[in-house]
C-alpha cells in the first residue's frame, strides 16, 4: 500500500471527513513530511472508493461550496489493519536486526 | 483569469464523468488550501491535477477496455485475423500442389513454395481452429510463433530492400496472440452465429483457392494480369482477382454482420492495420504522395526518422480516435460522459 494511501486511511480512522481535512489530518499524522495536493488526494479516493475501502459519509454546502464527507467502510478498516500488523513486523524485524548489530541503541543510532 | 478559473480550467483535462462527479468539491478543497493572496495555481497543485488527469483517463481506458464486449471482440478478431493469415499463407503452397496435381512437372518450381509458407499455414489454421473451440490460451502460443515468423519476415524484407510493402500482415499478426490472451467469457465460436463462421470458411476457402482455380479451370489464359498496389491485385489475372475480392468480401461480411456492440469494435480494433496499410502501400511508397520515399538506382531509401515515427503514430492515434467514436456512440442517452 502507497504511504500516502496509508495515511488517507489512517485519517479517516475517527471521524468521516472532507478532502480539506483530509489534506490537513494526513499533513499532521506525518508531522508535515506527507504534503498531499488535491489531485492526489482525489485520485486516491476514487480509486478507494472504486475498490470500497472509503465511502461517502454525506454532503454539506458550506458558502456555497460542496463539501463531502467521507468514512472508512469496514473493508477499509480490515485493510488498514492488515497493513499496519504487516508495517509493524517488518519495523520490528528491522529493529531487531539493527540493535543485534549494534547499529542503534535504545531506537536512535548507535 | 481569477485562482477557480485557473483550478477549472486544469480539472477540464480530466475525464467528464469525474469531472461532474469531483469537480466542484475539488474547486472548494483547492480555494482552501490555497495561501492567502494567492493568484494563479501553485506549480505543485499543476502537476499534480494534470498528473491526476492522466491517471483518471487510464483508469476509465482500462475500465472500458476491460468490458466483456471488447473481450469477445478481441477472441473474435484473432479467429478472423489468423484464418487472413492462412489464406496469405497458404495461397501460393496450395498453388504449387494444384500444378503439381495438374502434372505441371515441379509444380511453380520455387522449391521454396512449401517452406516455410506451407508450415506457417498449418499454424495459422491451428491458431483459428484452437480459437473457435475456445482454446484461447494454446492459439495464443501457437500464434506467438506464427507473429514471429511474420516480424522476422518483413524486418529481413526491409534489411534486404528497405521496403515495408509487407508490414500490415506482421502487424495484424502481432495483434493475434495479444487478442488472445485476453480472458473472455466466451470463445469466438461461441461469439460468432452458425452461418457467420460458415462464411467465414467460405471467405478462406475462395480466398485461398482462388490462384488454384483460375490455372485448373484455365479461366485466366485469356485474361491480361492486372498490376496494382493492393492486395488482391499484384500482377493476377482477372479471375483470379475476381475470387480474391469475392473472398475479401465475404471476410467483410461476416464482419459486418455481426451484432453492433461486436462489429463497432472489430472495426476499431482493424484500423491500426488498414491505416499501416495505406500508409506502407500509399503513403511511403517510391511513388507516394504522402511521404515520398527517394530511390537510388531503382533501390528505395531506408525510411527516415520521422517516417519511422509516422509509421508508428499514425495507426496508434487513428485507432484512439474510432475508440473514442465508439464510446462516445454508445454513451447512455442523457448522460454526458
Amino acid at each position: 500500500m502507497h504511504e500516502s494511501t496509508y495515511l488517507i486511511l489512517t485519517a479517516l480512522v475517527e471521524a468521516p471527513r472532507h478532502g480539506y481535512a483530509l489534506l490537513d489530518e494526513v499533513r499532521r499524522i506525518s508531522d508535515g513530511r506527507v504534503d498531499l495536493r488535491a489531485g492526489t488526494l482525489y485520485a486516491a479516493l476514487d480509486r478507494l472508493r472504486t475498490e470500497g475501502l472509503v465511502d461517502i459519509d454525506r454532503e454539506e454546502q458550506v458558502q456555497s461550496r460542496l463539501r463531502r464527507y467521507y468514512r472508512l467502510t469496514a473493508s477499509g478498516a480490515q485493510r488498514l489493519a492488515e497493513e499496519s500488523a504487516r508495517l509493524r513486523s517488518n519495523a520490528d524485524a528491522a529493529s531487531v536486526r539493527l540493535r543485534r548489530a549494534g547499529l542503534i541503541v535504545d531506537g536512535g543510532a548507535a | 483569469m481569477t485562482l477557480e478559473h485557473g483550478y477549472r480550467w486544469l480539472l477540464a483535462c480530466y475525464p467528464r464523468a469525474y469531472r461532474r462527479q469531483y469537480e466542484d468539491e475539488m474547486v472548494g478543497v483547492l480555494l482552501d488550501d490555497a495561501a492567502p493572496g494567492q493568484r494563479r495555481p501553485a506549480a505543485r497543485d499543476v502537476l499534480a491535477l494534470l498528473g491526476g488527469a492522466f491517471r483518471a483517463h487510464a483508469r476509465q481506458a482500462g475500465a472500458r477496455f476491460s468490458a466483456d464486449a471488447w473481450r469477445e471482440a478481441a477472441q473474435a478478431l484473432a479467429l478472423i485475423a489468423a484464418l487472413m493469415l492462412f489464406v496469405r499463407a497458404a495461397r501460393v503452397p496450395v498453388l504449387h500442389l494444384a500444378m503439381l496435381a495438374q502434372s505441371y512437372p515441379g509444380g511453380i518450381g520455387e522449391p521454396v513454395v512449401l517452406w516455410p509458407g506451407g508450415p506457417v499455414a498449418v499454424l495459422w489454421l491451428i491458431v483459428a481452429v484452437l480459437a473457435v473451440v475456445g482454446w484461447a490460451r494454446a492459439a495464443a502460443a501457437v500464434a506467438v510463433c506464427g507473429a514471429t515468423f511474420e516480424v522476422v519476415r518483413v524486418a529481413a524484407d526491409y534489411g534486404q530492400y528497405s521496403t515495408v510493402f509487407h508490414l500490415w500482415p506482421a502487424v495484424l499478426a502481432a495483434m493475434v496472440p495479444l487478442a488472445l490472451v485476453v480472458r473472455a467469457p466466451r470463445s469466438a465460436g461461441a461469439a460468432l452465429a452458425r452461418w457467420q463462421l460458415g462464411t467465414l470458411v467460405a471467405a478462406t476457402l475462395v480466398s485461398v483457392a482462388a490462384p488454384s482455380v483460375a490455372l485448373v479451370t484455365g479461366a485466366d489464359n485469356a485474361t491480361a494480369p492486372i498490376y496494382g498496389t493492393w492486395i488482391f491485385t499484384a500482377g493476377v489475372g482477372r479471375i483470379e482477382a475476381i475470387l480474391l475480392t469475392a473472398g475479401y468480401l465475404l471476410f467483410a461480411l461476416a464482419i459486418l454482420s455481426t451484432p453492433a456492440v461486436l462489429r463497432r469494435r472489430l472495426l476499431a480494433l482493424v484500423v491500426p492495420v488498414g491505416v499501416t496499410l495505406l500508409l506502407t502501400r500509399v503513403g511511403f511508397g517510391s511513388t507516394g504522395t504522402f511521404r515520398e520515399r527517394s530511390t537510388h538506382d531503382g533501390v528505395l531509401a531506408a525510411l527516415t526518422p520521422t517516417q519511422w515515427l509516422v509509421l508508428a503514430l499514425v495507426p496508434t492515434l487513428f485507432f484512439a480516435v474510432a475508440v473514442a467514436i465508439l464510446h462516445h456512440q454508445e454513451r447512455p442517452a442523457g448522460r454526458g460522459a
